[in-house]
């Protein structure tokens, strides 16, 4: 108490304003992936990083490959298989006992399908590291795909698919990707048939041709010795066969209608998603279109489409927009609320304007300043912890991506303009190419709120299109019911 | 300048974590406000800071339910200095809404009530049946806060944090507490200090009307929206008879219209007074500093008047078996609640050791009724241990054609076996065994370990993350089956039944896929099934059998179907539990057109073409990595933040928190198929 006491006598007082706050000097240098990547086995990529705080260690394999490699036939192949890697036992041991295994180790390990990568984690106590990571390996390498299990995936998967409609959000996200992304793997989604129609030989055809060496990327930190750890690596994955490598995810390129298309659903609610495509990864708009979505509907509270729909009109409990670009396709903007019936063609409309400002004034000093200070100042969480960090090296990785483009990150942003942002919002949001998806009660929506202040034909006339009635499609095969 | 002193005469407190346990340093202001604070290297450049009000809906009372909730959208609102270009002009403003909303509730609770209740009007609130004063003042109040937005600065309050980099701002309420939480560069920690001792000074309450409006969305939207969330709601009040757990923490949708300034303020007053709150910081800072800083900014609040009343109301013994039976546009399932024990409560640590061997792949409900029986498609045991008292739930989700009572039946077999078999030592070896390697997990996140040392203090003490584990290390098999006998019995237990409604759209997903001829032949032949005695059943599915044969090919599918709707009618009468002892109370609930909600479950199975990166995976997992230690209010009470999170994260950081939420949401569809607020 005398101590700080003292402080307080020597010291200033409390400034007026946060902005007078002088903060200690922080510099921070993003880590450079050189200096965790290593090499086993003359190929496999190995990003590690000691970390001996807590007697844990992570360890995570991806592989190159997933759903763009399935057939159509048999969507939901190799998240399936993934799956059913950690829940189908090994050759050598029933699903049972892996699981019971696991358990009694204390060790969490799942394997996980993507889009377009297969991941794989362990997370163990380091005294038994060894015995766990063993079990882990065995089932990578040697899946047992145990018939009984597979029915019991396959009739988990089909017991979830009955929920498909019972909540408006998925209809609305199912609805949205399947115009945006058409049937390619991005926009179809697995149907009852599909998964019946997947043989344990295809599970394993599945394996074969993604969960090899050859497509395998590792990341491991924790508790142990750096040089200890390669070597273990080293002994246990060698002999392990090199497989087919995994093509790169294809380009979608989406052709769709755009206009208003609602799916009428008597809720109290309704939800609606305004989208367009965007661009690739390394577009040099990017950084641009990142600091123009914060400053219009990404940046939380401080954003214009939240201020106006949520904070003004209280309209909505969220609201808000995303934009991201693709790592191998275009990627998506993305506008979304939800509102009760009446208010929601009011709240679209607030949308389509503050689309419009955006495009036609130019940001101010300050909006501006205060989307690049989050950016910027925020740009260290993303190496906040030795797995985070791990897991940035491995994306970059998978993509090839440049090594200075951390190095030059928040530069990049830095340089971004007023006419920036303004030329890249008139590049990206272009209201007739996109598609504003509406689930709700149709009827309500369209003739807009008691004050008449809008209609659904008010955010046609700003939308250009027209509007289509998405009949609800049967959960299972995601067909049109014929009623 | 004020930096450079402090660092001349920093002196290294050791506080790091050893051995799975925490010793944050625990710091009294005058005013009595408490802190934790906890520096750790574990996780660079960041701070993880929050503080705690020891209130949530547990203190309110009848006709103010929700406004511990609805304080918390208040309390982000601003400030004298922060959300306002003229404060004086600012409160005029308030003040002259306030007077306006006055008149209007006393034209509403008079008039308008009266027209109510004699059945003139079927909504007092509504403004269709405003009389013409009413509308008049509506109409003043709406201009003088169209007016009044002239001298608002929007949302600066999150401004000043996100220009900052703060990256986790953001507040959640329980039954308990209310939580202000957020994480910082590391050198940010003095704007903290400024921000929380500033709103906690100086709040103002503005825009309350406007975010009353918000609040109302939300409850739409968690509550009214979701396919089973109003029976919850009514689940939760009929089985706490006495107690105020028994109202929902978003509140009453006529107690959200009542609020009033004057009752906010008090509110206020009583219980955010320094003395009932705790701060918490944990991460890379250095201890003398924010001690320094703390003393600065936090230790100028004036100490509250009177302390906190006391909840002194003891729920009281249930002494029957209570039933609801609801129809729901949602997959079928089961809840049996008992009235279980408070945070700390000697018997918890049994009962947490006994939900672990329930729970989990390896756990016996998905041996029995997941892979065994094949009858549920998830099936959970959750304990809640709340500050006053708690309750233990079974939770199960049908699979296929089983029904919610042939679940209800699987889980007395399993109450029966609890209570008269021991536990076997292996299956205590391997709880155990996790028990020693998730202490070790719940401190792997500075953001997690902030929320559960505030938490804990808040409700009990924070001690218990460093005890609990010889607590529970300690339960022996004999302990189990006591707290068996003690707590699961008939008449502490209350039983939801949710049937899915039969004109909801996926009535069966398998009758979906047939045609809708056979569709029309299947719906037909079901309702002369119906007709069939149950004891002419065995009889008929004998019949059926024996005539399989003749079935034409193409109908073979439907005739299949039939027959296994027949057996699953048979199996469904053999396991009907066995009727409830003395006078249950029976609450029957038709389903309204209760519609759907904005549930995370659904991210189970959806498709996200926002494709997380291994980047983020490794986030989400690092995240999740405590996720399997979390008991069920727990895990709700972070899905709630996260879903908070959900309208304020970036845009490429929306697949994470989604994935994160996705999996939250598979856990607490684990632990309990509910979602309370």
């Amino acid at each position: 108490m005398f101590f700080t006491t003292l402080l307080l006598t020597i010291c200033a007082a409390a400034p007026n304003s946060p902005k007078d706050i002088v903060f200690p000097e922080y510099v921070f240098t993003p880590p450079s992936s050189s200096d965790y990547k290593e090499q086993i086995l003359e190929s496999i990529p190995v990003f590690i990083a000691e970390d001996k705080e807590l007697p844990l260690i992570n360890i995570v394999a991806t592989f190159r490959g997933g759903e763009y490699i399935d057939d159509v036939a048999k969507t939901g192949l190799s998240g399936m298989m993934a799956s059913l890697i950690r829940d189908g036992g090994t050759e050598s041991m029933t699903a049972e006992e892996v699981d019971e295994r696991f358990a009694f180790l204390a060790a969490s390990a799942s394997v996980r399908g993507g889009g377009t990568t297969i991941t794989a984690s362990l997370n163990s106590l380091s005294s038994n590291f060894e015995e766990s990571f063993d079990l882990f390996l065995d089932m990578l390498q040697h899946p047992g795909f145990q018939e009984s299990r597979i029915e019991l995936k396959k009739d988990a998967i089909v017991e979830g698919m009955k929920q498909r409609n019972d909540f408006p959000s998925t209809i609305l996200k199912r609805e949205n990707n399947s115009i945006l992304f058409g049937d390619s793997y991005l926009g179809r989604n697995a149907t009852k048939e599909t998964i019946d129609s997947i043989t344990p030989n295809d599970l394993r055809a599945s394996h074969e041709n993604i969960v090899n060496p050859s497509n395998l990327i590792l990341s491991v930190s924790g508790d142990f010795d750096k040089n200890e750890m390669l070597l273990l690596l080293s002994e246990k994955l060698r002999g392990w066969k090199d497989g087919a490598v995994s093509a790169n995810p294809p380009d979608v390129v989406s052709d769709y209608t755009p206009g208003i298309y609602y799916v009428n659903k008597d809720v109290p609610q309704g939800g609606v998603r305004i989208s367009i495509r965007s661009f690739k990864q390394g577009d040099p708009d990017e950084k641009a279109a990142t600091l123009m979505n914060y400053i219009l509907g990404g940046g939380g509270f401080s954003s214009r489409i939240t201020q106006k729909v949520r904070s003004d009109e209280g309209l909505a409990y969220s609201a808000g927009s995303q934009f991201y670009a693709g790592a191998w396709s275009n990627g998506r903007w993305a506008a979304g609320f939800e509102s009760k019936n009446p208010t929601v063609a009011l709240a679209a409309s607030l949308i389509f304007d503050e689309i419009n400002r955006i495009k036609t004034e130019l940001v101010s000093e300050d909006d501006l300043v205060l989307s690049k200070n989050a950016l910027i100042e925020q740009f260290p969480s993303a190496f906040q912890s030795k797995t985070r960090t791990l897991g940035v090296f491995v994306s970059d990785e998978l993509i090839d991506r440049s090594p200075d483009y951390w190095e030059t990150y928040r530069d990049d942003i830095k340089s971004v303009t007023a006419e920036d942002v303004m030329r890249v919002a008139n590049r990206l949001l272009v209201p007739n190419k996109m598609a504003v998806v509406i689930v709700g009660n149709w009827d309500v929506i369209k003739n807009g709120d008691a004050g008449g202040r809008a209609t659904m034909e008010k955010v046609q006339q700003a939308v250009g299109g027209d509007i289509t009635e998405l009949p609800l499609r049967n959960p299972l095969t995601l067909e049109v019911s014929e009623e | 300048m004020r930096k450079m002193c402090i660092a001349l005469a920093v002196l290294m407190v050791g506080s790091v974590p050893v051995h799975g346990e925490v010793e944050p340093d625990v710091f009294t202001l005058d005013n009595g406000m408490k802190f934790l604070l906890l520096p750790r290297a574990e996780e660079p450049n960041n701070v993880a800071v929050g503080w705690v009000a020891k209130v949530g809906s547990v203190n309110e009372r009848p006709g103010i339910t929700g406004i511990s909730h609805f304080f918390e959208h208040l309390m982000f609102k601003g400030t004298d200095t922060i959300g306002t270009s003229n404060p004086a002009e600012d409160a005029v403003f308030t003040d002259n809404e306030r007077i306006i909303r006055n008149q209007m509730l006393d034209i509403i609770w008079g008039d308008q009530y009266t027209r109510f209740k004699l059945g003139e009007i079927d909504d007092p609130w509504d403004a269709k049946y405003d009389t013409p004063q009413l509308a008049a003042l509506r109409k003043e109040l709406k201009s003088t806060m169209d007016a009044h937005r002239e001298v608002i600065v929007k949302d600066e309050f999150s401004s000043v944090y996100q220009g900052a980099g703060a990256t986790g701002m953001n507040a959640f309420t329980s039954e308990d507490v209310t939580f202000y939480i957020n994480q910082l560069p590391a050198n940010k920690l003095e704007l903290w200090c400024w921000m929380e001792s500033d709103r906690l000074k100086n709040s103002v309450f503005r825009e309350f009307f406007s975010e009353r409006d918000v609040v109302h969305e939300e409850r739409r939207m968690r509550t009214d929206s979701s396919p089973t969330g109003v029976f919850q709601e009514q689940f939760n009040s009929m089985f706490w008879q006495a107690s105020p757990y028994s109202w929902p923490v978003i509140g009453w949708p006529s107690d959200l219209n009542s609020y009033t300034l004057e009752e906010a303020q008090r509110y206020f007053d009583v219980y955010y007074q320094p003395s009932n709150l705790v701060g918490v910081v944990v991460g890379d800072f250095d201890l003398q500093t924010a001690k320094y800083l703390i003393l600065e900014y936090f230790g100028s609040i004036e100490q509250g008047t009177t302390p906190p009343p006391p909840v002194p109301t003891i729920e009281p013994l249930q002494r029957a078996s209570q039933r609801m039976v609801a129809e729901v546009d949602a997959q079928s399932q089961v809840e049996v609640r008992y009235h279980g024990v408070p945070f700390q409560h000697k018997d918890s640590y049994a009962l947490e050791i006994m939900a672990s061997v329930l729970n989990g792949k390896t756990g016996r409900l998905y041996k029995a009724m997941v892979e065994g029986d094949e009858i549920a498609s998830g099936a959970s045991f959750s304990v809640d241990t709340r500050k006053y008292s708690g309750a233990l739930s079974f939770d199960a989700t049908v699979k296929g054609g089983a029904t919610p009572e042939q679940l209800e039946g699987a889980w007395y077999e399993q109450v029966d076996l609890l209570q008269n078999e021991p536990v076997s030592s292996y299956e205590l070896e391997k709880v155990k065994n996790n028990v020693v390697a998730d202490q070790f997990r719940q401190l792997q996140s500075n953001f997690y370990l902030m929320i559960q040392l505030g938490y804990a203090e808040a409700i009990g003490g924070w001690e218990v993350i460093n005890t609990s584990k010889d607590l529970l290390l300690a339960v022996s098999a004999d302990d189990v089956m006591e707290v068996a006998h003690k707590y699961l019995t008939t008449n502490n237990s209350s039983v939801a039944l949710y049937h899915r409604s039969e004109d909801a759209e996926p009535v069966d997903g398998e009758l979906s896929m047939f045609g809708p001829q056979e569709q029309m032949m299947i719906k037909q032949a079901l309702v002369e099934l119906d007709s069939i005695p149950e004891s002419e059943l065995l009889n008929a599915a004998a019949t059926m059998k024996s005539q399989a044969q003749q079935v034409p090919d193409e109908y073979k599918p439907v005739f299949d179907y039939l027959l296994k709707k027949l057996q699953e009618k048979i199996d469904g009468i053999t396991s009907i539990p066995e009727p409830v002892e003395g006078g249950g109370i029976s609450t029957n609930k038709e389903a309204g057109d209760e519609g759907e909600t904005e549930e995370v479950v659904n991210f189970v199975e959806s498709k996200e073409p926002l494709e997380l990166t291994p980047q983020q995976l490794a986030q989400a997992t690092e995240f999740l990595a405590n996720l399997s230690t979390l008991s069920l209010e727990e895990a709700k009470q972070v899905q709630t933040a996260l879903q908070l999170a959900a309208t304020r994260v970036l845009g490429d950081e929306v697949p994470l928190l989604e994935y994160i939420l996705a999996k939250y949401a598979v856990r607490i569809a684990e632990l309990n198929n509910q979602t309370n607020p």
